[in-house]
Formats: C-alpha cells, sequence, structure tokens
C-alpha cells in the first residue's frame, strides 16, 4: 500500500471519528435512576403590606427520610440546604435566587437538637428538643424572601425551582477529599500511578457526590398575595 | 382552619432541665438575625430579649409559626398562623430560642469504638483515625468527615458511618465507627487481543491471541495490606507477577511494597530481510532474529507521603536473566545491510537497579478525572557495584493536566512525556513504541506480544524503530460523559485522543538509517485512539478501537 493510500486510509478514520464524536458531543450525560419529574408543589408566594418583598412558604420535609433521622441523633452535624430560583411561567431564566441552610447537631449530654440556620437576613440559633421540632425548623421554608419588587413586578405569576441538598460537600471540602483520597497521608491500597489505586478510590468518590441526599422539585404557578397592611395601633 | 391536635408530652423534666442549662451556660443571648451579615434583610419582628440566665422555651419564630403544617402542605402565611403556640398547647414542639450564632460544641474523646468489621482488624481502622482518647473533639471539625472518606478511601468499606455516644462522665463522649465491609478482591487490569506480524507489503497479519489478568485481594486477611497476582499468556509466551503492599509498615507512616516478575517470554527482531545464525530457530519465525529470555526477580521498595498529593517512592531490584541470542543477525536498516543490536547479554546475566519516583497529583478522580495534575519524575540507575551486568541510567519526566470545559463537563486532556537512558540498558528496559502508540498493544507484564513496527503515518524513520534510549509524547484527550451512576457502574465517557510521539535509539542520532531526507531522519509518528473508559466496582476499563484501528496496513519498506 502507497504512503498515499495509507494517508487516506488515517483520514478515513479521522473523518469516522469526528462524526463519531460530533454525535456524542450532543449526547447529554444520562444519570442512573433518573426519574421523571415530581409534580409541582404546593407553595405560598406573599408580597408584604409595602409591595417590596416577596416571599415564599414551602415545606419538603420528605428529604428527611428515616436514615437522615437517624442520623440527626448522632452527635454529629447534619445540614439542610435548600437553594432556589423565582422563575416567570415559560421564561428559563431566573429572576431571583434565595437560600435557606440549617445545621442540626445533637448535643449528646444535653439532649437537644442544636440548629443553626442561615437565610437571607441572617444566621440564628436556636435549639429543638424532638426531631419534630427539627424538622418544622429546617425542612420547611418560612417566609422566606425570594424577589424584591426591583426584581420582580407585583402581580405576576411565578413558580420556584428548588433543589434541597442533606450534607452537601462545599467544593473546597470536596476538593480536599478528592485530593486526600488520591493521596492519603500514610495510608495508601497500591503503588503510586497504579490503576489498582484507582479503582478502590473511584469506588466511592461517586458516592460523595454532591450530597448525601438531593431533591430536586418545583412549586406551582402562582400569582403571589399581598399582605394586609397591620391595624393601627389605637391611641391610649 | 384545622390545626394538628397537640400531642403528649414526652419530654422528661430532666431534658427540659438540660436544654434550659445548656441555653445558660453556652449561649449568648443576642438578636436573632446577625444584621451585618444579612445582604437582604427580612422584614422581621424584633428579637425579643429574654431575661438573663433565663431562656426562653416558648420563643416565638421570628420567620414565621413553628406551628407544624400538614405534611407537603405549605403553612399559610397569615400572621396568625405564625404566630408562636404557647408551650402549654403544644408541648412537643417545644423549642429553645438560643439566638447566638456559631455554638460550638466540644467534647473529651474518652474511648473509640469500631463496630461491623468482621474481617478488617480494629487497628487497621484506627491506623486512619487521627483522633485518640483524651482528645477535644470539636463536632464542626471538617477533619472528622474527612476521616471518614479516608476509610472509604481504601475501598475496605461499603459504607462507613461516625457517631457520638455518651461516655462515663458529663462532656466525654465514645466515639462510635460503623462500619459495612465490601469485597476487596479487585480485577486490576485486563489484556485481550491479537499478536500480529506484518507482511512484505506492510499489511497486518493476526498470528495469535494474547491474554492477561491481574488480581488483588486489597484488604488480606482484614490486615490491610495488598496482595495481588497476575498472568500473561502469549504464544511461546509467559509471564507471571506477584505483588503486595503494606500501608503502614511496621504500624508507622512508611509504606512498603515488594513485586515478584517471572518472564519466560521471546522478541523479535529485524526491520526487513533479516539473516541470522542460529540453527535452533530455522524455519520457526522465518522474517524475525528471536530473542529468547527468562527473567526472574523482584523489587522492594518503600514510600512515604511527602503531602498530601506528593509522594515519594525508593526501590531496589534485583533480577536473574537468562538469554539465548542468535550467533550472529543483520537485517536491512534503511538501505544499507546491518549487525542487528540486541541489547541483552547472551546467557545468564544480573540485573540490579536503585529507582527513585517522585510524584504528584491532584486529580479529582483517579480513573475519570476532570481537573487537576498528575506528574511524576522518576530515575534509575543500574548498580554495577551490587552486581549488576548493565550499567545505564534512566530518567524520565511525564506530566499530564486535565480541565473540565463549561458546557455539559467535556473534559480535556493534556500529556507531556520525556525520557532518556544513557549507558547499557537491555531492550527490556528501554522504550518500546508499542507503549506509545496505541496502534499496537503495550507490553503485558514487561512482555512483548507484537511483532510489528509503528504505522509510520508521517512516512519516516520511525518505522526502523523498535526500542530506544529516547523517547517523548505529546498528546491530547477529549472526553465526553455519557453515563453516571452509583451503583455497579459508576461512569462511562466515551473518549478520543490524538497525540504524537517519537522513540530514537541512540544509533539513530549517531548513524542515522540512509535513504530518508532530512525531516525523515526524524522518527516520529502519529497516534489514535477512540473508545469507552467505563469505572465500575469491579474495575476501571477502557474498551478501545485502536488495536483494531491498529491492523491497517504498516511498514512501507517495500515501497521504497
Amino acid at each position: 500500500m502507497s504512503s498515499g493510500a495509507r494517508r487516506a486510509t488515517l483520514v478515513a478514520w479521522a473523518l469516522a471519528a469526528l462524526v463519531l464524536g460530533a454525535i456524542l458531543l450532543r449526547a447529554p450525560v444520562v444519570h442512573a435512576q433518573e426519574k421523571k419529574d415530581p409534580p409541582p408543589r404546593d407553595a405560598r408566594f406573599v408580597w408584604n403590606a409595602q409591595k417590596t418583598q416577596l416571599y415564599v412558604d414551602l415545606a419538603f420535609r420528605d428529604v428527611i427520610d428515616a436514615e437522615i433521622r437517624k442520623k440527626l441523633s448522632r452527635g454529629l452535624p447534619t445540614t439542610i440546604v435548600l437553594t432556589g430560583t423565582v422563575h416567570l411561567p415559560g421564561v428559563k431564566d431566573p429572576v431571583s435566587t434565595t437560600a435557606q441552610t440549617c445545621k442540626i447537631t445533637w448535643h449528646v449530654w444535653d439532649e437537644v437538637y442544636l440548629v443553626e440556620t442561615t437565610r437571607p437576613g441572617g444566621t440564628r440559633s436556636t435549639a429543638a428538643i424532638t426531631v419534630d421540632g427539627v424538622v418544622r425548623r429546617c425542612a420547611e421554608a418560612r417566609r422566606l424572601l425570594v424577589a424584591t419588587s426591583d426584581q420582580l413586578t407585583v402581580g405576576t405569576s411565578v413558580y420556584l425551582s428548588a433543589k434541597v441538598q442533606v450534607n452537601p460537600v462545599s467544593p473546597e471540602l470536596l476538593n480536599k477529599i478528592k485530593r486526600w483520597v488520591s493521596r492519603p497521608t500514610g495510608t495508601g491500597t497500591a503503588a503510586p500511578g497504579d490503576a489498582l489505586f484507582s479503582t478502590f478510590t473511584g469506588l466511592f468518590l461517586q458516592r460523595i457526590g454532591e450530597a448525601e441526599r438531593e431533591l430536586k422539585f418545583v412549586t406551582k404557578t402562582l400569582v403571589p398575595v399581598v399582605e394586609k397592611p397591620p391595624p393601627p395601633k389605637e391611641k391610649k | 382552619m384545622n390545626r394538628p391536635a397537640p400531642r403528649l408530652v414526652e419530654l422528661s423534666m430532666r431534658r427540659l432541665a438540660a436544654a434550659s442549662l445548656l441555653l445558660a451556660t453556652s449561649f449568648r443571648h443576642e438578636t436573632a438575625f446577625a444584621q451585618a451579615a444579612a445582604p437582604t434583610p427580612l422584614e422581621a419582628p424584633p428579637p425579643r430579649q429574654p431575661p438573663a440566665g433565663a431562656p426562653r422555651v416558648d420563643a416565638p419564630d421570628t420567620w414565621g409559626t413553628t406551628e407544624p403544617p400538614e405534611r407537603g402542605v405549605p403553612a399559610p402565611p397569615d400572621a396568625a398562623a405564625r404566630r408562636e403556640p404557647p408551650p402549654s398547647s403544644q408541648p412537643s414542639e417545644l423549642e429553645l430560642d438560643t439566638a447566638a450564632a456559631e455554638p460550638r460544641v466540644r467534647y473529651t474523646l474518652e474511648a473509640i469504638e469500631v463496630r461491623g468489621n468482621r474481617r478488617t482488624r480494629s487497628r487497621v481502622v484506627m491506623r486512619y483515625v487521627p483522633f485518640k482518647p483524651g482528645d477535644v473533639i470539636d463536632v464542626d471539625d471538617t477533619e472528622v468527615e474527612l476521616t471518614r472518606y479516608r476509610l472509604l478511601g481504601t475501598g475496605f468499606f461499603r459504607d462507613v458511618q461516625f457517631s457520638l455516644r455518651k461516655g462515663g462522665s458529663r462532656g466525654r463522649v465514645v466515639l462510635v465507627i460503623d462500619v459495612v465491609e465490601r469485597n476487596t478482591i479487585i480485577v486490576n487490569d485486563l489484556w485481550m487481543g491479537l499478536s500480529a506480524d506484518a507482511d512484505k507489503r506492510g499489511n497486518a497479519r493476526p498470528l495469535t491471541a494474547y491474554a492477561g489478568v491481574d488480581v488483588a485481594e486489597t484488604n488480606l486477611a482484614g490486615t490491610g495490606i495488598t496482595l495481588g497476582g497476575a498472568v500473561g499468556l502469549a504464544q511461546d509466551q509467559l509471564a507471571l507477577r506477584v505483588r503486595f503492599l503494606d500501608p503502614a509498615f511496621l504500624g508507622g507512616r512508611w509504606m512498603a511494597s515488594g513485586m515478584l516478575l517471572f518472564n519466560d517470554a521471546k522478541d523479535f527482531f529485524g526491520n526487513a530481510d533479516v539473516l541470522w545464525d542460529d540453527p535452533s530457530q530455522l524455519n520457526q519465525v522465518p522474517d524475525y532474529a528471536v530473542v529468547a529470555y527468562k527473567r526472574f526477580g523482584g523489587t522492594l521498595g518503600i514510600g512515604r507521603d511527602l503531602s498530601v498529593p506528593t509522594q515519594l517512592w525508593l526501590n531496589y531490584r534485583l533480577e536473574a536473566i537468562d538469554a539465548s541470542l542468535p550467533r550472529a543477525a543483520s537485517h536491512i536498516r534503511g538501505l544499507d545491510r546491518e549487525p542487528i543490536l540486541f541489547d541483552i547479554l547472551p546467557g545468564r546475566s544480573v540485573l540490579s537497579t536503585a529507582r527513585a519516583y517522585l510524584q504528584h497529583d491532584t486529580r479529582d478522580h483517579p480513573f475519570l478525572p476532570t481537573r487537576g495534575w498528575l506528574a511524576s519524575v522518576s530515575g534509575e540507575v543500574g548498580l554495577t557495584p551490587l552486581g549488576s551486568d548493565y550499567a545505564y541510567q534512566r530518567l524520565d519526566v511525564a506530566a499530564s493536566r486535565w480541565w473540565e470545559l463549561p458546557w455539559k463537563r467535556h473534559v480535556v486532556r493534556l500529556e507531556l512525556f520525556g525520557g532518556a537512558i544513557s549507558g547499557d540498558a537491555p531492550f527490556f528496559e528501554q522504550y518500546y513504541v508499542g507503549d506509545y502508540s496505541d496502534f499496537l498493544p503495550g507490553r503485558v507484564l514487561g512482555m512483548n506480544v507484537d511483532r510489528r513496527p509503528p504505522p509510520n503515518f508521517l512516512d519516516n524513520s520511525i518505522v526502523e524503530v523498535r526500542y530506544g534510549h529516547y523517547a517523548a509524547k505529546v498528546g491530547g484527550e477529549y472526553r465526553i460523559p455519557l453515563y453516571r451512576g452509583t451503583r455497579s457502574v459508576y461512569g462511562i465517557d466515551f473518549f478520543g485522543s490524538a497525540g504524537l510521539y517519537g522513540v530514537a535509539h541512540r544509533r539513530d542520532l549517531t548513524d542515522p538509517p540512509r535513504g530518508y531526507s532530512r525531516l525523515q531522519l526524524i522518527p516520529v509518528d502519529l497516534t489514535a485512539n477512540l473508545g469507552f473508559r467505563m469505572d465500575t466496582s469491579a474495575g476501571g476499563f477502557a474498551f478501545a478501537f485502536s488495536n483494531v484501528l491498529g491492523f491497517i496496513p504498516v511498514r512501507n519498506e517495500a515501497n521504497r
């Protein structure tokens, strides 16, 4: 075979690779146990009386299953994070975003749940004596600020796209973990550069994922109501 | 509206008292909101200050009611619904408003208890735990969670959970480590393919199948020691290897490794029109001068982590070699007939070397990385004072970098390699073109299973090279994630790679083959590959098309 024919063969293979690559470039990543979108959840959107801030009330108690309930009492922190984006119907880009985090720590000796909640407005620490109290604090969002009148016109219908994560791994921590896993100090399961080591560490890296449990949902599309202004105080 | 009926009080007075004590002693009473950290303060009623030393157990939730709504149904946002009911009406929903920021919970560690380990010894688990009785443990310390991942990273366990329970006296706790063990027998590598020859027109000619497998038990008898065995088979060739790794040698911070290797192998020399003088091999492999050799020996090494991503290994190797060569052999190299250089001593010889290996690894994933570096430097010297018949020095530098692209998490990799050998290294220690070209099978446990020269896409003197003293490669890879899972198959990626590499024997520089023009004297070639990489619970596998692609015609001496 001449060198020209050999090059032609190479070009043919390269073209085949390009075609295959072009097809795969458009392929979406399939995730195992991919579920259909759940039905929209109930929520309540409320403008404050001054019509300057929009709040939402919603619940996601199902994120705390039996396993997470058990973890709540292990004495080490459990974190539940809600992140949400507010959308106009039919518009992909959000008009605003919000978040709420909740860190729960069971105090072994005092037998109370210490709950530290962070959301727009600041951080607050409370204590709950029962798991139900924890669930109510951390698996619900009450009067959570989601938008302002600068971002949204009063009277416009909206919906919230939410993601709830239990014990999400921060990128910094994840990187630290993964770096460590790649080369754990003082430990190892195979020689450096060995595919054997890769196999072991790969076994669990996928399990770290982004969180121990994740829940995604959207709320129903609703027109926010407006709070009634408080009644004027009577003069004594 | 309907409200859930109040439930029975199940709280003991002791817990209430304890909670009150905790709040009175541990937390400062401040405003409920840290306004300084508030980007957009909520409109909330001002927090009420409780009396000093008397924390409220019925503090209203300034973000809304603490009354539980029905499951899955949000609470009404009206003011009445947000009002906290008095504790007497809903005692099971009592909450204690501490209103303090960042409470720290610390205990004194009384003991560490390992549970669920049926095969793995507790001391092996404890090797990865940085805490000891008497330490003060902060529940927010990230080291706690990192320790959990360290244990998962050993590959010994399917699950690891940490918890605390009361110790013998107030403030003391027992750290409980619950583990679920997993199968630790891993298929480390698998080789299968067709070795090939090339006819005089340069067309690949499949010969026989070759195969190999490398299996390891990574938690031998629960000690954390890895013991692996591998076997490679090809036509008239056999390779065996046994390895072990102790990640905590003598319970210390050093790692120890060992390896035994046996090769009963053949290699095939000669570019074209090969002539040889060896009556024992006549008519067996007519196109090649065959070297039959046996290697038996081993390596001992110690290693240590210099930092989280950096590891250093020092190895000593000792091998006995018994080689059978043709008495004389020649071939056409370029335009001239020249003697074949086998680069191995006939009869019995000894190989004794020392090797240092430094690796820096910041990859975020070992088999399907998306970012980070994998860089290494290694140097090896033949130790003639310790009996080596081969005096040589070898230096290799390799680096790979991965980037995740902003769209669809596609990944790009850049790979660089450079290596040089000075002195008289045996041919199986030299750079082999099949280790750089994806169109030729690489060596299996040190055994060469293929007889072809590289494809020579650039029509130059690389076709004259099989083993060399110098090698370099620059390559790139593009990876497209197709599947992500959490059970048996963790991920499948499609990949396409391409590169340029060069391998040169010392003689190619000092006495280049005639018949090539100036640029053709640079022995470089292209390589490429396509396929799928799979990360599974049984190991990482790559299904590549290169071995099929490798059967396109090779060797072009018939046209010269």
